[in-house]
């Protein structure tokens, strides 16, 4: 499913990943664990092919960085569902039209299928009937819900969480991680970058495999969970 | 709700949402066409004195007395179908209008008896009013047997034709920087509207949207945005023309096609701006 062949990345002179060999396969549950600035958010990029790496590749289903056109990047991310500490809902609109966003960029148009889907996809993360709510009228957890929605409503393969409780309270937080588990659980591989090592280690105690991101490398979490 | 109707709904939702950057936008844009549209209402109004001062050259085919009514009405049916209205005036009427002219007949009494010829008065057509084709005409004219001589006020001519050049060139030269300065404010007033919105545009980005998805609704912001600002400023120059009109010139407004071009081209210049601005921008997804 996600293939990292010598991966190296850098910015300038400065190197956020350096020789990384990773794989995560179908429907597997995966933790990054590192803290900030390691290169979560760097690793997250190059599987979404927003950024290319400088070596190495890059290989998410049938994608493949290098030989992958604009076009099939953005192909690429219609198959992907992303979560984001910050929830990356866009303030214009409501919460049906953020998570309709990403049918109608995939040939949706027909409006009682967008609502049939949107609406699935919102009581499935426990905010039925919230669609015609304004971002700015829910709370952290439930921005994190309807953003969790507009990552699941195309039912990706793969969904790739940056940090996706890090906003949040421990309460809201520990909700989330169910219902990324629900959606593990139904089939989806996970990918969840955290820098929090306490939910590191409770995830690597329900069976998670758990990586540590060290010096832009790889690494078995030394918690010994893997 | 289908493609094309969604694409126009955010639009204006992208236009309503930041509304702040959209007035500014618009002011900047309406600024830049109210002083083209000045520029355009300035063009017309001089075109239309040309057109007046050009419409009074002609050209006087003074008649030989020995001309028949026959040769005469020849020469006119000729002049009439080639190259515009001929009029005939006889030597009664050149005489009645020269002394009307003079404001009595006591001086013509003492000339005794009528010297002036009778003569046609040609109103040119169009393509015919300049120096060169008139030359022509005036010598082709005067080798004809019933006409004596051929005035139309050479020189005349020649410096109205020489300062109508002058003009339509500083026209011409004054639009194209007033044209180019307006392309610039408002690619720039675009492009600037538009960096206002790369957050929306790099989540649309993130969740898989392609170029064409995110740019056609910002198109369109430019599309409307330079038809709102164009019927503004025509809207404000048909007022002013309107209020100034005699005070103390008399000011022609714009004519209709000129206003229909105008928002029409404001309309192409937003599209075109809204293109030039995102450029840059499609690299970046």
């Amino acid at each position: 499913m996600i293939r990292m062949t010598r991966v190296a990345k850098r910015y300038g002179a400065e190197e956020a990943l350096a020789d990384l060999d990773w794989e995560v396969g179908e429907g597997e549950f995966c933790v990054v664990h590192a803290p900030s600035g390691a290169g979560k958010t760097t690793l997250l990029r190059l599987l979404t092919m927003e950024i290319l790496p400088t070596e190495g590749q890059v290989q998410v289903g049938s994608f493949v960085s290098g030989r992958a056109s604009k076009g099939q990047r953005a192909q690429l991310r219609r198959t992907l569902g992303v979560v984001y500490e910050d929830f990356k809902l866009l303030q214009d609109r409501d919460v049906f039209e953020n998570v309709a966003l990403v049918l109608r960029t995939q040939g949706v148009w027909d409006r009682p299928t967008l609502e049939r889907r949107v609406e699935e996809a919102l009581a499935r993360v426990g905010l039925p009937g919230r669609g015609r709510s304004l971002p700015r009228e829910l709370s952290g957890g439930q921005k994190q819900r309807a953003a969790i929605a507009r990552a699941i409503v195309h039912q990706p393969l793969v969904l790739l969480a940056d940090e996706p409780t890090g906003s949040l309270d421990p309460r809201s937080a520990s909700e989330i991680i169910d219902l990324l588990f629900e959606i593990h659980a139904s089939g989806a591989a996970v990918v969840l970058a955290t820098k929090d090592e306490p939910l590191a280690e409770r995830l690597g105690a329900r069976g998670v495999r758990v990586v540590d991101l060290v010096e832009g490398r790889l690494v078995p979490y030394v918690g010994g969970t893997v | 709700m289908n493609r094309i109707a969604w694409f126009v709904n955010e639009a204006w939702r992208g236009l309503w949402f930041h509304r702040s950057t959209t007035w500014t936008a618009l002011l900047s844009v309406f600024g830049s066409f109210l002083v083209l549209g000045v520029f355009l209402l300035f063009t017309a109004n001089v075109q239309h004195a040309l057109n007046s001062l050009g419409d009074r050259r002609e050209v006087v085919v003074y008649l030989r007395d020995s001309a028949t009514p026959d040769d005469r009405e020849a020469l006119i049916a000729a002049l009439d179908s080639l190259y515009g209205v001929a009029t005939y005036v006889s030597r009664e009427r050149a005489w009645e209008e020269f002394a009307k002219e003079l404001g009595g007949t006591e001086l013509l009494e003492a000339v005794g008896q009528n010297p002036l010829p009778a003569s046609i008065r040609l109103k040119l057509r169009p393509e015919f009013l300049n120096f060169k084709a008139m030359e022509k005409l005036s010598d082709t004219l005067a080798a004809q047997p019933s006409v004596e001589e051929v005035r139309f006020g050479g020189e005349w001519v020649q410096r109205l034709d020489s300062f109508i050049a002058t003009l339509r060139f500083v026209d011409l030269a004054i639009g194209i920087v007033v044209a180019l300065s307006v392309i610039f404010v408002v690619a720039n007033t675009i492009r600037l509207a538009f960096i206002a919105r790369r957050e929306t545009m790099r989540i649309m980005a993130l969740v898989g949207a392609s170029n064409g998805f995110i740019f056609a609704p910002l198109v369109l912001e430019g599309v409307i945005a330079g038809l709102i600002a164009a019927a503004l400023a025509i809207g404000v120059i048909h007022g002013a023309a309107a209020y100034l009109d005699g005070r103390p010139v008399d000011i022609l407004p714009l004519p209709l096609s000129w206003n229909v071009l105008f928002v029409a081209g404001a309309m192409l210049l937003g599209l075109l701006g809204a293109v030039v601005a995102l450029v840059p921008l499609t690299r970046k997804h």
